[in-house]
């Protein structure tokens, strides 16, 4: 359909509500682990209803047997995962854990997980969990517990709130004990009024302090966009990636001599080497790349929910905002490696959050250098190396952003309830036409490129059920497309060239993992 | 495709698909170049089922090379 006929899907602020969580500690007893149960138990009695969706989940493992007896006795006979830790046995049902214990009470290690709620109403989890406190030995040796209430119905609120509390007990570790409360619900805004309220409620009658509140994405909105409209978005940010590698390919715009940018293997070796080489200096990294984008590009504001990820975002137009987020890699334990991604979100719509993708690959900086695949990593050491280091980024972005921005705002504002009419559309390919077209760009990236193999894809979004590129006629369907599969010898490298139904041709080498695999076709 | 899809239906009958796909590559478990198949299917109400399924078919000829469907 013609962009111009369809209807662009509504922007709707008004009466709009989002997830909000906040998180609070709750106090615990240290070095008397009844206590610190008993504790956790007048919390769940004195704050918490259940209802069907609560499920309050029981996991220990314990040098004894009778307490885990003790919860076997409280279930039916057919309930409950227990084991213990010879090597023959299996995993027991509650009847069958009983029997064991009968035939050898002096069972050395013994483990349970159980859902008490499948079984047993809340006043009878409650009673069961203080029993097992008074059974408990005040030191708690040998006793690793977790124990889980998800989705509790916190009734101090006024608005509905369901809450996740936790309890976690190690024997070891430089934390024993600790114990928590997450909290979710429904309001305007993390900084409105419902919000505020919710939260001093839920203080004063917790009696502690609960974290700044955040708005989270949530998959069960009412008011979620539809699986061809979130297509439609999808495929115009992939469309948007695409043109602005044209147009940095048509300016000549390279990675060439950007310092310390290694591939994505290469980028370990490095950290390797130097660690071995005992080249190690203590690096505000966070600091550095703020006082980098502050100066160089002011229109990026700080956005991290994390010291871990540092985000910037910028409204590139009305509901539209960039994300430019550093995924820092942590490369076995030895970190000081990172690389660039840039996300789309459409905040004060019903699309927030929907098009925020870490884990896509298509969303690498790189990916309009045409090295998005298994994108380059910068890598440093020492605080030298991190400013070479943060000048080559400030490089890359001066190159990349401009360039995406403009098309993203040409593809997304506003946002689009159809796919432009000016995309290509190459229509309902069969793999030998797709391999037909991506040939030419294998042939001028490597003379001797040679066909690998193929594979059908579409729209892999997690939430919608896109992902048959095909149909069963072997036809690219309207949000499918061909990923055909090159190798170059003299490269030592892989090229992978996606064919969509619709769009330009997206293509994106690296270097090769492993031998060559395949022989070429007769 | 559709010999592969018909090799499907034949090893899990009454099976509803809920996503396929479809390539040419070397197998190494065949030690062949071979077009594939697979398919996942939708959980079936109270009767065991299958989970999903593969097909190979040689990629000039169309014979069936292999084909295997897996228990949920």
């Amino acid at each position: 359909m013609p962009r111009s006929l369809s209807r662009p899907p509504q922007v709707d602020t008004v009466g709009r509500t989002v997830k909000i969580v906040s998180s609070a500690a709750l106090p615990v007893v240290e070095g008397d682990l009844p206590k610190a149960l008993l504790g956790f138990v007048s919390v769940l009695r004195d704050h918490c209803a259940f209802d069907v969706q609560t499920r309050c989940a029981l996991s220990f493992i314990m040098t004894a047997g009778k307490f885990p007896a003790l919860v076997a006795r409280a279930l039916p006979p057919e309930s409950g995962e227990f084991e213990t830790y010879s090597p023959s046995e299996r995993k027991m049902t509650s009847a069958q854990f009983l029997m064991r214990i009968a035939a050898n009470a002096r069972l050395r290690q013994c483990s349970c997980d159980v859902t008490l709620t499948d079984f047993l109403a809340r006043d009878q989890v409650l009673d069961l969990l203080s029993e097992l406190a008074g059974a408990l030995p005040v030191s708690g040796r040998g006793v690793s517990l977790m124990l889980f209430v998800d989705s509790a119905i916190l009734f101090d609120a006024s608005e509905p709130v369901r809450g996740r509390l936790s309890l976690q007990r190690f024997p070891r570790g430089k934390r024993h004990c600790g114990a928590g409360v997450l909290c979710e619900f429904c309001a305007d805004s993390k900084s409105g009024p419902v919000a505020k309220k919710v939260l001093r409620e839920l203080r004063e009658a917790f009696g502690v302090e609960w974290k700044k509140p955040c708005e989270v994405f949530d998959p069960d909105r009412a008011d979620r966009p539809s699986a061809s409209e979130a297509s439609v978005i999808e495929r115009c940010i992939e469309e948007a990636f695409a043109r602005a590698a044209a147009d940095l390919d048509r300016a000549q715009a390279a990675l060439t001599g950007i310092p310390l940018l290694y591939s994505s293997m290469s980028a370990f070796g490095k950290r390797v080497r130097d660690v071995q080489s005992g080249i190690r200096e203590p690096v505000d990294f966070v600091r550095e790349l703020r006082q980098l984008i502050q100066t160089n590009f002011p229109d990026y504001a700080s956005c991290s929910k994390q010291r871990s990820a540092p985000t910037f975002r910028k409204r590139l137009a009305d509901h539209i905002e960039g994300l430019l987020f550093v995924e820092r890699l942590y490369e076995q334990g030895l970190g000081k490696c990172f690389t660039l991604q840039y996300q789309v979100d459409f905040p004060g719509t019903r699309f927030a959050g929907e098009n925020v993708n870490v884990s896509s690959r298509s969303r690498s900086l790189f990916s309009l250098f045409h090295k998005g695949w298994m994108p380059p990593k910068w890598a440093y050491s020492t605080s030298e190396e991190l400013a070479e280091v943060l000048g080559g980024c400030r490089d890359v972005l001066r190159m990349a952003l401009p360039a995406l921005e403009t098309r993203l705002k040409e593809l997304l504002s506003p946002i689009p309830g159809a796919l432009p009419p000016d995309m290509q559309m190459r229509g309902r390919l069969t793999a030998r036409e797709a391999y037909e077209q991506a040939l030419w760009i294998a042939k001028a990236w490597a003379p001797d490129a040679r066909f690998a193999g193929l594979h059908s894809g579409g729209l892999h979004a997690v939430t919608y059920d896109l992902a048959r590129g095909v149909d069963l006629d072997g036809r690219l369907q309207s949000h499918g497309s061909w990923r055909v599969r090159f190798e170059s010898t003299r490269l030592n490298s892989d090229l992978l060239v996606d064919v969509p139904h619709s769009g330009l041709i997206r293509w994106n080498s690296m270097r090769k993992l492993f031998p060559m695999l395949c022989a070429p076709p007769s | 495709m559709q010999k592969g899809a018909q090799t499907i239906q034949a090893l899990a009958p009454d099976h509803e698909w809920a996503t396929w796909e479809c390539g040419l590559g070397e197998e190494r478990k065949l030690a062949a170049t071979v077009w594939t198949i697979h398919a996942s299917f939708r959980p079936a109400v109270r009767r065991p089922d299958f989970r999903d399924a593969h097909v190979y078919l040689d990629p000039v000829d169309g014979t069936v090379v292999h084909s295997a469907v897996y228990e949920r």
